[in-house]
């Protein structure tokens, strides 16, 4: 569906996108992130037709978006992280306005717009002023905006940002919605933990490189070196900190209150000869645990401790 | 289908008060025009007579105020339409619309276009005074609002230019005035200047002619000698600075106010073509512009 290939963008001296490759497929909901300064933003509007790269080529469906922007604009719904609406514009007659951009002819404006703005749960607000609206309300009706074309491929810029969590969350939903639609969306944003909620593949970014893509769990297998196991027995611990040293895949041990916890470089058979000799050592265990990473400590190593 | 950006700039502006005020504002000022030239044509004359004649200095007032208030009313409401797109943040909204820059720019215009035919339109009851004694043809009205339509077509494509490179209104209207100001006076400066040094009027009437056709106030006022007939423009013109044995400068100095309006659709156009290729984010002109102004943006992104 989505193809980047080699994608540079220079300002100057100062390189925005640097050679990046990314692929994304029919349906996918792939997460863009990166630390600020990554290039995400840019990325999208050349994804969007907004900006020209320097090299490299944004191909979706087969089709150049650098050599043909304008026929590929009915194919791609954009919403920027920045946005403002008309005053003195109602609900429906901005979503009619661009529906008549987006040259939908005037007699099937009507069903489109009203399916939307149900979608989006603004069917009650279609006679208020856009400039009435609050800012989640806002983000909502850019979604429809960008969805009145019904684009096969989705680029959200940000779309929760600035949001309480109530307004996040009503997008969130939206988005739930366009995924069983069968949508194709890329989405940057800097709630981690949404997007590893929702998006079927992430891509991490930094400095205008690639630094990871797949799933959030392809990702953190690949990229987490360690494995850290805790153990829980009950009663003494000297024993078991005692069997534990004397194994040579077990880098660190860490006492804890409760448990003792270890750093794991083996397979899950060498762990479980672990969990095995601790059996045989006769020590009683309450709990042998794998502790699960998350994305944001993924997103942390990989770009070396940069915020979103 | 009408031009999306038409059809909401034509509901968004008719619902705020402000375009209200400046009809109003506008209509004010020609009937005060109006007015004063009564009082002082007809109340502080010898006779305090009326004669139906004079009717024709009122029509010339009213048109002058007329040109005047569009000269100074079209930059202020369209030198606005891109860089406002650009502060409310909905230009790029609408550049990834499947309307092409062009019609952008188009819609923009027209829309001005709309609002001074809106203005023309409502000040006809008080032109009407001048035809309700006959002193001029109707013909001569239309003419009238075609060359001042003309105008501002001018000025609004010139507008909508310099409102795609600059982000703030204000330096785009005062760019326009500048412009206009050049095309007034600069172009008289330059006919006038090989009169002064050489003094004897043996100037290239071709050059003369090219000069003299750019400036909206030779148009205008060639465009009032030959409606009510005096011929100053022409008689002058031919006399000191064409005189030629050529016929077509002799109908070009005729009809010079034809030819201007010419020079004002051929500039508009080109202005509004070269303001869409402004916008265009995937030109060249639009890239670098953009790079340019939001490369500090980029980076934090």
């Amino acid at each position: 569906m989505l193809e980047i290939k080699d994608l540079v963008k220079k300002y100057g001296k100062f390189t925005a996108v640097d050679h990046l490759t990314v692929s994304v497929e029919k349906g996918a909901i792939c997460g863009f992130v990166g630390p600020n300064g990554a290039g995400k933003t840019t990325t999208m509007r050349i994804m969007a037709g907004l900006l020209s790269a320097t090299s490299g080529n944004v191909r979706i469906d087969e089709v150049d978006v650098i050599q043909n922007p304008r026929a590929l604009r009915e194919k791609i719904g954009y919403m920027p992280d920045f946005f403002g609406v008309y005053d003195n514009l109602k609900v429906t007659e901005y979503m009619d306005f661009y529906a008549g951009a987006y040259g939908i002819a005037y007699k099937e404006r009507k069903p489109i717009i009203d399916n939307l703005l149900e979608i989006v749960d603004l069917a009650h607000k279609k006679d208020s002023y856009v400039d009435s609206l609050s800012r989640g309300m806002k983000q909502r009706l850019c979604l429809a905006r960008s969805l009145v074309h019904d684009p096969e491929l989705l680029i959200l810029d940000e779309p929760a940002s600035g949001l309480d969590p109530r307004a996040r969350i009503e997008v969130k939903e939206v988005l739930k919605q366009l995924k069983e639609l069968g949508k194709t969306i890329m989405i940057s944003s800097h709630i981690l933990p949404e997007l590893a909620e929702m998006c079927t593949e992430i891509c991490i970014i930094n400095q205008g490189k690639l630094a990871a893509q797949g799933s959030v769990q392809e990702i953190m297998q690949r990229l987490s070196h360690k494995r850290i196991i805790h153990v829980q027995p009950l009663g003494e611990k000297e024993a078991l900190l005692r069997v534990l040293k004397e194994q040579p895949l077990v880098r660190i041990v860490s006492e804890n209150t409760k448990d003792v916890a270890f750093d794991f470089t083996g397979t899950d058979e060498e762990l479980a000869n672990i969990l095995k000799q601790l059996v045989l050592a006769e020590i009683p265990l309450l709990s042998f645990r794998e502790k699960e990473g998350n994305l944001e400590e993924v997103f942390m190593q990989v770009t070396g401790g940069q915020s979103v | 289908m009408m031009n999306p950006v038409l059809r909401r700039e034509a509901i968004t502006s008719l619902r705020g008060w402000k375009n209200y005020a400046v009809v109003t504002f506008y209509i004010l000022m020609m009937a005060m025009g109006a007015g004063l030239f009564f009082y002082g044509s007809v109340f502080q004359s010898y006779r305090y007579s009326f004669d139906p004649q004079s009717m024709v200095y009122l029509y010339i007032t009213l048109a002058a105020i007329q040109m005047a208030l569009i000269v100074l009313s079209v930059p202020a409401l369209t030198a606005g339409s891109i860089s406002g797109e650009r502060e409310r943040q909905t230009l790029d909204l609408l550049l990834v619309t499947k309307l092409s820059p062009l019609s952008i720019v188009v819609g923009k215009l027209l829309s001005s276009m709309a609002f001074v035919l809106l203005l023309i339109v409502s000040t006809l009851p008080v032109f009407s005074i001048v035809f309700y004694f006959g002193s001029l043809g109707i013909d001569s009205l239309l003419t009238l609002i075609c060359f001042t339509l003309t105008t501002a077509f001018m000025l609004g494509g010139i507008s909508v230019f310099f409102s795609c490179i600059y982000r703030k209104t204000v330096v785009s209207i005062m760019l326009v005035y500048i412009v206009t100001g050049v095309l007034c006076f600069g172009t008289l400066i330059l006919v006038l200047m090989p009169l002064m040094v050489r003094g004897d009027g043996q100037v290239n009437a071709v050059a003369t002619l090219l000069k003299i056709i750019p400036n909206p106030g030779v148009g205008f006022f060639s465009l009032i000698d030959n409606q009510i007939g005096t011929n100053i423009l022409n008689r002058g013109l031919y006399l000191y600075a064409i005189s030629s044995n050529n016929s077509f400068l002799y109908w070009a100095v005729s009809n010079l106010w034809l030819l201007h309006m010419a020079f004002q659709l051929v500039v508009g156009f080109v202005f509004a073509a070269l303001a869409a290729a402004l916008i265009n984010p995937m030109g060249e002109h639009g890239s670098k512009q953009k790079s340019a102004k939001t490369k500090k943006k980029k980076s934090e992104a």
